[in-house]
């Protein structure tokens, strides 16, 4: 075990290493590209034994995953923004061939304009793919959940895809320090079986993909990708649990609640901006505001249940979402709308879009923002629309 | 080689009877030719396309080896996946090949078949080329001839057929070839040639395609000779570089008296009702020409 | 008329019944029926297999979108179906219904099994088809003088809308033969008689169900694979309008037969000579055509 001081893209690559990932195909984009180009140099000089195949497009690069993974073994790739955009079609691909694939996402917005730096739409638009959704929200949380994530994916109640999600700049190009655990845990801990579900095997000759007719088992098989993500909640926790016991850490399973209980205000977010919650939170409760925060870690399957039971301690949830669909607002306070509506003793949802295109948030506006929500608890007001943050 | 002595050495089907191909499709014809000479060692990726659905439908399939379907444009970047993941497990003997259309070969898929072939992914791709997006019913695509009539060139094709073969060959892959689903014996020939050659393969072959090409189911073999007889359609590989006219094309070139005109071919489809006789004029021209100079190349490094 | 008459019709890919439902749509219109709908049905096979296609046809608009179940008329257009599936043609037709046959043969009919108070009527269409050189790559449209079958039978919609119909569908050169037809089969299409046990009550409506031995999603595996069979569609030698048949006198066993099947259908016996697998032979063709001593025939296949 020892503590290297990295940047969030060099944590990632790290982890894929550690997972001994066979086969890795990849196209760059930035913020994305220090993950392989790191990769590259591990396979040079010997610390990585895998097949790397350096794609002309990210559409092939999730193809390639695609049949390497269809071999049995372990694959890796990266992407972001219009990366993952124009892979669109395979992501699809991959989960209903229910491959375990792992993918970091380090996301970033999509133009135009160009504009290289944060925002979770880039993967929020992929919400409907089939893929599990991890957000995370420090260095050392990417390295985790990237060994967590071989975990769950290829669970043979799961053996669905995961994507690993950080924000470009803010954790890939930013350095903290990373625990990097010793080989031998980690190996015990994802042991790598080749799965059975869908292998090509030349003495098994089986087709894939070929046509089903409406009246066949389509519906059937969507509903199965349905319950594995279903079952994929219990195995998160689970997953998170068993690591937590082999290296001393867990960052929240699910979702990670902050001094939430007695909470008038609970602010709910994803990624970097919840962790600075916390520190949001500690200001507040300094000036004698009952505030509490919840990260969002997983987004896909959407852990409703636990939201739920977090929403029952407390009067109101803010919402901060570093994502826009125009003409709806932000896809966690929908989302958690939902999964609130027709239950007894929820709370108020305010709504808030922030941090577009890489826009700063900053302590101060995080702490303000949740000063208007205990204004408007305490005038027994309601929500109003989207709340812009520093709109100019 | 002849007919039965092939029987005694490939009797084995891979492309099982009871399929949903159509009645005489000259694809099916193709891979069943393909699969004989490559054996059970042969793992297939399919893109979008007729052969996603000829092999009939789930639970069941015609291809008694493993037969991966993938997304239109994903055929190549699939099969580069599949032989990294069998080399990362150590697998050395299994021959990983991609079976696709034209439309997914010269348009949509070819930005992966290019990447794939400047990697020198050790793979072989076949396009079996029917000339237009059958799948769909039958639009244009990059390799249509000129002339022909599709859904969306009604008034038949301005422009002129891509020459996929040539491009793969200027990727300097170590093989290229071509061949045609009325010759099973120079295709399987040249199956049997490119499986122990290593790096990218390409072997384009046309497959005459009856409801596309609008002819008699029983005429799929006929319409596909015709082409090779007429000098339409050339069957020749590339081998390091070096360009060699098959026999059958040869044969038109030492025997004039064995070439049919082109109008022969073309006045035998549906398709290509709407050519008027000075475009045949034309063509013909054209073909005459291509074949002096073919004469000049044959045995020849054809790049610099 | 009351509420919706509902239409299937049976036939083969390439015979034209998705183009003739269409048409019976616009004719139908023409007639007045303000509602009308025409529904091709889409399947794996290509030319050659057994598919069908729907029509409703109702004086007020039509805001149903699912796919018929219990038709007023069927139309079978290739008569080897009827033969070969009779209680799948008949599926759910309704009591009083129509049942509008290409048959030529007195065999089909005699066998025939119809619910109660159902109309026979039939045409020949194969030969007005073969007379009027209606073809499109060598298989017969059967489809459009069965138009005209079915506007005998029922009395919808008349020569007049049809034609015009006809007129609006196809390019002119094209306009004559298909009216022609239509109107030959109108004439000539004749009601048969049926004796009391050729009628039994009606074959409930089904939804069809393809795969046998799956019966529940927990029978499902994570993914869907499928594993080699011959016969992944069903037996192919359905298909067939015309069979090869290898004249042994005549066969030299070169086998060009085998190598250029395109089904693979041909095996080799133990004296060397080519045998065809009738199950799944297509009748496409391609073996009568290459075979360079003219020992097959291809004969009209009596299924
Ligand atoms: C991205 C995408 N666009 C369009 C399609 C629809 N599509 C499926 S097959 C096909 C045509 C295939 O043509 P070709 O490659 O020539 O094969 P063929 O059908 O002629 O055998 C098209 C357009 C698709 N599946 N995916
Ligand atoms: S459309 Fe052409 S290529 Fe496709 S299955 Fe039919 S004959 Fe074969
Ligand atoms: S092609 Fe004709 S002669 Fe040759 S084996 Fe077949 S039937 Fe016999
Ligand atoms: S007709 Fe001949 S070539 Fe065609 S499927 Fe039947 S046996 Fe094969
Ligand atoms: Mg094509």
């Amino acid at each position: 075990m020892e503590t290297l001081i990295l940047t969030g893209n060099h944590a990632v690559a790290y982890a894929v290493k550690m997972a001994r990932v066979q086969f890795i195909s990849c196209y760059p984009i930035t913020p994305q590209t220090g993950i392989v180009e790191k990769l590259s140099d591990f396979i040079l000089n010997g610390e990585l034994e895998a097949v790397f195949v350096p794609v002309e497009s990210e559409h092939s690069a999730m193809a390639a995953c695609i049949g390497a993974s269809l071999t049995g073994v372990r694959t890796f790739t990266a992407t972001c923004s219009h990366g993952l955009a124009y892979m669109h079609e395979m992501v699809h691909w991959a989960s209903a061939t229910r491959l375990p694939i792992i993918m970091a996402v380090v996301n970033r917005t999509i133009g135009p304009p160009w504009n290289i730096w944060a925002e979770h739409g880039d993967s929020i638009s992929q919400r409907d793919t089939g893929w599990i959704q991890l957000y995370t929200s420090n260095h050392q949380e990417a390295f985790d959940t990237v060994l967590q994530a071989y975990k769950v994916a290829e669970d043979p109640d799961v053996l669905l895809p995961v994507m690993v999600c950080l924000e470009g700049f803010v954790l890939s190009h930013t350095v903290q320090p990373v625990v990097i655990p010793n080989q031998e845990d980690v190996d015990a801990f994802i042991p790598h079986e080749p799965w059975k579900h869908i292998i090509i095997d030349v003495d098994n000759p089986i087709t894939h993909g070929n046509l089903q007719m409406p009246e066949d088992w389509f519906y059937e098989f969507r509903f199965l990708m349905h319950r594995a993500m279903e079952a994929a909640k219990e195995k998160i926790v689970r997953c998170s649990k068993d690591f937590e016991k082999t290296f001393g850490r867990n960052h929240g399973h699910l979702v990670e609640e902050y001094k939430c209980d007695g909470a008038d205000v609970i602010l709910l977010s994803m990624g970097s901006l919840a962790d600075q919650a916390k520190v949001a939170v500690d200001v507040l409760r300094d000036e004698g505001y009952k505030a509490g925060a919840l990260k969002l870690r997983a987004f896909r399957p959407f852990p409703e249940e636990e939201l739920r039971r977090v929403a029952k301690k407390t009067k109101c949830i803010l919402v901060i979402d570093r994502n826009l669909s125009p003409g709806k607002g932000g896809a966690v306070a929908s989302e958690l709308k939902a999964a609130l509506y027709g239950f007894k003793g929820m709370p108020m949802v305010l709504e808030c879009v922030a941090g577009l295109g890489g826009r700063d948030v900053t302590l101060e506006e995080e702490v303000n923002l949740m000063k208007q929500a205990f204004k408007v608890v305490e005038e027994g007001g309601e929500p109003s629309g989207i709340i812009w943050l520093g709109l100019k | 080689m002849s007919a039965k002595k092939v029987f005694q050495e490939a009797p084995e089907e891979y492309v099982l009877p009871g399929n949903s191909a159509c009645q005489g499709c000259g694809s099916t014809l193709a891979l069943r030719w393909v699969l004989k000479a490559l054996g059970k060692k042969t793992v297939i990726v399919n893109p979008a396309s007729c052969g996603c659905v000829y092999v009939g439908l789930y639970p069941r399939t015609a291809i008694s080896v493993p037969y991966i379907q993938v997304a239109f444009a994903a055929g190549p970047a699939a099969a580069s996946g599949i032989v990294g993941g069998l080399e990362a497990r150590g697998e050395k003997d299994v021959t990983v090949i991609c079976w696709a259309g034209d439309g997914g070969t010269a348009d949509i898929g070819v930005s992966s078949l290019s990447g794939s072939a400047e990697r020198n992914t050790n793979y072989i791709y076949f396009c079996y080329d029917n000339e237009a997006y059958m799948n769909t019913g039958t639009q244009r695509s990059g390799s249509t001839p000129a002339g022909a009539w599709t859904t969306t060139t009604p008034m038949g094709k301005k422009e002129g057929k891509k020459d996929m073969a040539l491009i793969m060959a200027a990727h300097r892959i170590p093989y290229v070839a071509t061949s045609c689903s009325s010759y099973p014996l120079d295709l399987y020939d040249k199956t049997k040639k490119a499986k122990i050659i290593k790096g990218t393969r390409y072997i384009h072959i046309l497959t005459p395609c009856p409801p596309g090409w609008r002819f008699d189911t029983e005429l799929t073999v006929k319409i596909g000779r015709l082409a090779v007889q007429s000098g339409m359609w050339l069957l020749y590989e590339i081998e390091n570089g070096v360009f060699h006219l098959s026999a059958p094309s040869r044969k038109i070139l030492e025997n004039p008296e064995k070439r049919v005109s082109v109008r022969d071919y073309i006045k035998a489809q549906g398709r290509f009702r709407v050519v008027r006789e000075d475009e045949i004029k034309r063509l013909q021209e054209t073909i005459d020409e291509k074949l002096e100079k073919v004469a000049e190349l044959d045995g020849k490094p054809l790049f610099f | 008329m009351n509420g919706i008459f509902e239409v299937r019709w049976h036939g083969r890919g390439g015979q034209g019944i998705v183009t003739a439902s269409k048409i019976l749509a616009i004719a139908a219109f023409n007639e007045g029926f303000v509602g009308v709908q025409s529904i091709p049905w889409i399947g794996a096979e290509r030319r050659g297999a057994q598919i069908e296609a729907y029509n409703r046809i109702s004086y007020a608009p039509i805001l149903l979108h699912s796919q018929v179940y219990a038709p007023n008329a069927v139309i079978v257009v290739d008569q080897s179906i009827l033969s070969e599936n009779s209680s799948t043609t008949i599926r759910g037709l309704k009591k009083n219904g129509f049942l509008v046959l290409n048959a030529a043969h007195s065999n089909v009919l005699s066998s025939l099994r119809v619910p109660e108070g159902c109309s026979v009527y039939v045409v020949d269409a194969t030969s007005i088809c073969l007379e009027l050189g209606l073809q499109v790559a060598g298989l017969e449209i059967l489809a459009i003088p069965m138009l005209g079958a079915f506007a005998k039978a029922t009395d919808l919609v008349s020569i007049k809308s049809l034609e015009n119909a006809i007129k609006s569908f196809f390019e002119a050169d094209s306009v004559k033969k298909n009216v022609d037809a239509i109107l030959k089969a109108y004439w000539s299409t004749r009601k048969v008689h049926l004796k009391p046990e050729q009628y039994l009550s009606p074959i409930p409506p089904s939804k069809p169900v393809r795969i046998p031995e799956i019966h529940h999603w927990t029978d499902l595996p994570p993914v869907p694979t499928s594993t080699p069979s011959k016969g992944s569609i069903g037996k192919t030698g359905d298909w067939r309008t015309h069979k090869p048949v290898v004249d042994r006198e005549k066969c030299s066993k070169c086998l060009f037969c085998w190598m250029y099947c395109p089904e693979a259908a041909i095996n080799v016996d133990s004296d060397g000579f080519p045998e065809i697998d009738y199950d799944y032979c297509k009748g496409c063709g391609v073996c009568f055509n290459e075979c360079p001593r003219e020992a097959i025939s291809m004969l009209v296949d009596e299924k």
